[in-house]
């Protein structure tokens, strides 16, 4: 039962991160000097506000008693309150999860679509101009900020040719022409940036391809050397590729947030950016819990993902490997 | 075509410290002090790549800003460097339980994106060019660690390490004497690249108005003025991204320079 | 017109035309099985390459090689990849890498059928369950389901074979089909081969460098040293009167099982010294 025994280890891996970071979270916000309710207050709160904020909020308990209780808070599902508005971080983080997740997963996916047919050639042509140019554009696009990138694409599309809206965001169940409309530009400008950095993974991982056994296999039955790659090289660099992605899900959140900023998308990087500029602290704190949670979730899935695209892993896991 | 990207790299970065130098000593203009009447130049002459909003020009602004993103480099880096390397060398050395505690929590901070720890930090004592370096600093500490942990694990295992070992040699002086002259290459190389991510980091946040505040211009903070004015005077959004892309390309093709310069088997990308 | 026709064939590599084929001639017929012996380093997998135009891109080739008739060298990709699969199959020396770990062994030999006669999943796995029974494959339809790894290098090996045998080939080239295999297994391949080609009719170009292997499957062998190839004959001429020196050689050591107790045994060496002043094999 060895694959039961790994998903265990996985999990055992992702809960104690989960622990290591809320500490760090907790740690940065209360162990460093500066007073969480003054904080909240303001520079220019009497002694006697703070004092009761402090009292109220149980700052003066020791820290160890608060990071607990902040702790078990959060498992079941009480990530802090506002302090201006009152409401719970889940309650306002709830409507603007959908928009971050339209854009990461747009962005994702364009970046997979770029990336793959990019690498594909990069690593069929690695020795002629079209090698070096898609090669050479990589390496260009991992030097561009992608916030730049996102306002190029505005100067282009908005600004000069009209096609797009520069900014703003329409729900899908209010308009969905509209909502895609808005979604083009931001998601553009994500997956290109993600595809920047993909494309070197992609390329190396064809080449590899091109120099295992079963790709000359493929050519000798008859395949043409684009059409052997793309058969028989996607499933098996698509391992390489899970493990890149799996590293990029916190550069990916961390553009999303940037990308939100540009477009003035109201997701949950433009929430974390107001209570920053706010000092909403303890809402900082929780959404900052609740990404860092997200971001180590989904590598962990990605991880045990690698068990459904390798049939090897699979199979390593049963007893003994194959029949004579 | 290595040789190209080691060249390029070395022009751009040298082209990037020789202006953040000048600018300590000179700009052709004021950076900071509004002119009435000027506003939104086109480039031209004297401006040549024209003024802001505030009608400051803008290529002094730039030359500033360079000055800026050194700084928040060197700092970043520095720090991550002198914490980093350390760590990983103990790790690489001492192996054991040791190894395994200080990697899982270099994996923690390591899933700790700059951009969060800034938010927090901004979020208690104001953003700043401080708090933008101390965040930079320290999500970059776990890639430095884990070079440096990579290298001396490689070190430890020559046989001239054995040598020195069997023969007394102080575990202290094994990591001065043999790991870290060994290792040096692979830091710098690290640096290079660690510092294009911080001129990244640091853009970033003083984009979003997290790193140092106006009216001192960062490229970043030089871009979401020019955001504001996109539909009036589009060339002033091209400068500044300009300059932190080519930044940053320029310390990216160094550091892989430097890297197939300095050992060929470390290529790990071909 | 024989089936192939190779003409002076030169194949050197790289910037500085390390030559690995100088002047190879030689025809095969329909049905004929022709052997090529060699040592590595002999240039017989060039050749083979060569013959099916799956030389790498530093390969510089000279020469004609015609496959009925269609020149081969110099023809463009598209028309190369109609023949291969369909005209020209080709049987390689690794079975445990040369199938894709992450398909089903059925499929990829269904592949073959796909390409060049358009048949679906569906009605091919039909043909594909009784071409792997006819390799010698028990439980062909388990085999088809499995994936390589789940396979011995044997199974996997008679699988390969099955698919370059399942869309009926002129010419199959095998290069070192069995040398990776265990003695056992490879006896029992090489029976296999020799009757999946005699029901098909196919040719081979069989490489190998074992002559008792070569022995078993070909009638014609030719034997390669250093690029070019030294002697050529029937198996029996080979064997009762081998011409040049490496062709005694590698008889005497084809015959092990001759050797006299207490005697020590021969090897290629005895008879035929190499040439060490030849330039670098690629």
């Amino acid at each position: 039962m060895h694959l039961a025994l790994r998903i265990a280890r996985r999990t055992g891996v992702f809960v104690v991160s989960l622990l290591g970071a809320s500490l760090l979270i907790f740690l940065l916000t209360n162990a460093l000097p500066g007073d969480v309710a003054q904080v909240l207050l303001g520079t220019d709160a009497t002694p006697e506000a703070v004092a009761q904020l402090r009292a109220q909020l149980g700052l003066d308990r020791p820290l160890p008693v608060q990071y607990f209780s902040w702790l078990g808070g959060i498992l079941v599902g009480d990530f802090g309150s506002s302090h201006l508005s009152g409401l719970p971080v889940l309650t306002l983080l709830a409507p603007r999860i959908a928009v971050t997740l339209w854009l990461v997963l747009f962005g994702m996916i364009g970046s997979l679509l770029i990336a793959v047919p990019a690498g594909m050639v990069a690593a069929l042509k690695r020795r002629s101009w079209p090698g070096f140019t898609i090669s050479a554009a990589a390496q260009l696009g991992m030097a561009v900020p992608v916030f730049w990138g996102g306002i190029l694409l505005v100067l282009v599309f908005a600004v000069w040719l009209h096609w797009l809206p520069a900014n703003g965001y329409v729900s899908l169940a209010t308009n969905p022409a509209q909502w895609a409309a808005h979604l083009v530009l931001p998601s553009l400008t994500l997956a290109l940036v993600q595809a920047a950095v993909l494309i070197r993974y992609v390329r190396s991982a064809f080449i590899e391809v091109l120099n295992e056994d079963y790709y000359r296999t493929a050519r000798s039955i008859g395949w043409t050397p684009m059409r052997a790659l793309f058969r028989h090289g996607i499933r098996n660099a698509s391992i390489s590729l899970v493990t890149v992605l799996g590293l990029q899900v916190s550069t990916v959140l961390v553009g999303a947030i940037v990308v939100e900023s540009v477009f003035t998308l109201p997701g949950l990087g433009s929430l974390l950016l107001t209570a920053v500029n706010q000092r909403d602290l303890l809402v900082v704190q929780g959404t900052v819990m609740f990404l860092v949670l997200a971001v180590l979730a989904i590598s962990a899935l990605v991880d045990l993902s690698y068990l459904l695209i390798d049939p090897r892993q699979a199979a390593a896991s049963e007893q003994g490997e194959g029949s004579a | 075509m290595k040789r190209a990207q080691l060249i390029t790299g070395l022009v751009l970065v040298a082209a990037v410290v020789v202006t953040a130098v000048v600018a300590v000593f000179w700009t052709p203009f004021d950076p900071l002090r509004v002119v009435a009447g000027q506003r939104l130049l086109a480039p031209g002459w004297p401006h040549v790549l024209g003024t802001d909003g505030f009608g400051i020009d803008i290529a002094s602004r730039l030359m500033v800003g360079a000055r800026t993103i050194l700084l928040v480099g060197i700092i970043s880096v520095g720090v991550a460097a002198v914490v980093g390397v350390p760590l990983g060398m103990l790790a690489g050395q001492a192996g054991g339980w040791v190894d395994e505690v200080v990697m899982r929590v270099s994996d923690v901070v390591y899933a700790f994106p700059a951009l969060l720890l800034a938010m927090l930090l901004a979020a208690i004592y104001g953003g700043s060019t401080v708090t933008a370096m101390v965040a930079i600093g320290v999500a970059s500490i776990p890639a430095f660690a884990r070079v440096a942990r990579a290298g001396a694990l490689q070190v430890m295992a020559s046989d001239f390490v054995l040598a020195a070992k069997s023969s007394g040699t102080s575990r202290w002086g094994v990591a001065r004497r043999h790991v870290l002259p060994n290792i040096a290459p692979l830091i710098g190389v690290q640096a290079s690249v660690g510092f294009a991510m911080a001129i990244l980091a640091e853009a970033a946040l003083s984009y979003l108005g997290l790193a140092t505040p106006r009216p001192n211009p960062t490229w970043g903070n030089m871009l979401r003025d020019a955001q504001n004015f996109l539909f009036v005077a589009p060339l002033q959004a091209l400068w500044p991204g300009l300059a932190i892309a080519l930044a940053v390309l320029g310390f990216n093709l160094l550091g892989d320079g430097l890297r197939d310069y300095l050992d060929p088997r470390l290529r790990e990308v071909p | 017109m024989s089936l192939l026709e190779v003409r002076d064939l030169r194949v050197s590599f790289g910037r500085r035309r390390v030559e690995a084929v100088r002047g190879v001639d030689f025809d095969l017929d329909d049905g004929q099985r022709l052997g090529l012996i060699g040592e590595s380093g002999s240039g017989k997998t060039v050749t083979a390459l060569a013959v099916m135009g799956l030389l790498p891109e530093n390969a510089t080739v000279t020469g004609s090689v015609r496959l009925r008739g269609s020149e081969i060298i110099g023809a463009p990709e598209a028309a190369l990849a109609q023949l291969r699969g369909d005209a020209v199959s080709l049987v390689f020396q690794e079975p445990m890498t040369a199938l894709d770990p992450t398909m089903r062994v059925g499929r990829q030999v269904a592949e073959v059928l796909r390409l060049h006669q358009g048949e679906e999943s569906g009605p091919a796995r039909e043909r594909v369950i009784s071409m792997l029974a006819e390799v010698g494959l028990d439980d062909p339809a388990r085999i088809a389901d499995a994936y390589p790894h789940q396979l011995s290098g044997g199974q996997r090996q008679r699988a390969i074979l099955a698919m370059a045998l399942i869309n009926s080939p002129d010419l199959v080239v095998c290069d070192e089909p069995t040398t990776a295999l265990d003695v056992t297994v490879q006896a029992l391949v090489l029976q296999k081969l020799d009757e999946v080609l005699t029901v098909s009719g196919a040719a081979c170009l069989f490489i190998s460098h074992d002559l008792a292997v070569v022995s078993q499957v070909c009638d014609k062998v030719m034997v390669m040293l250093d690029g070019q190839v030294v002697e050529t004959g029937t198996v029996a001429e080979l064997f009762t009167n081998p011409q040049h020196p490496y062709t005694r050689g590698l008889v005497a050591t084809a015959r092990l099982d001759q050797t006299r107790p207490g005697q020590r045994l021969p090897t290629v060496e005895d008879f035929y010294a190499p040439d060490t002043s030849v330039g670098e094999r690629p």
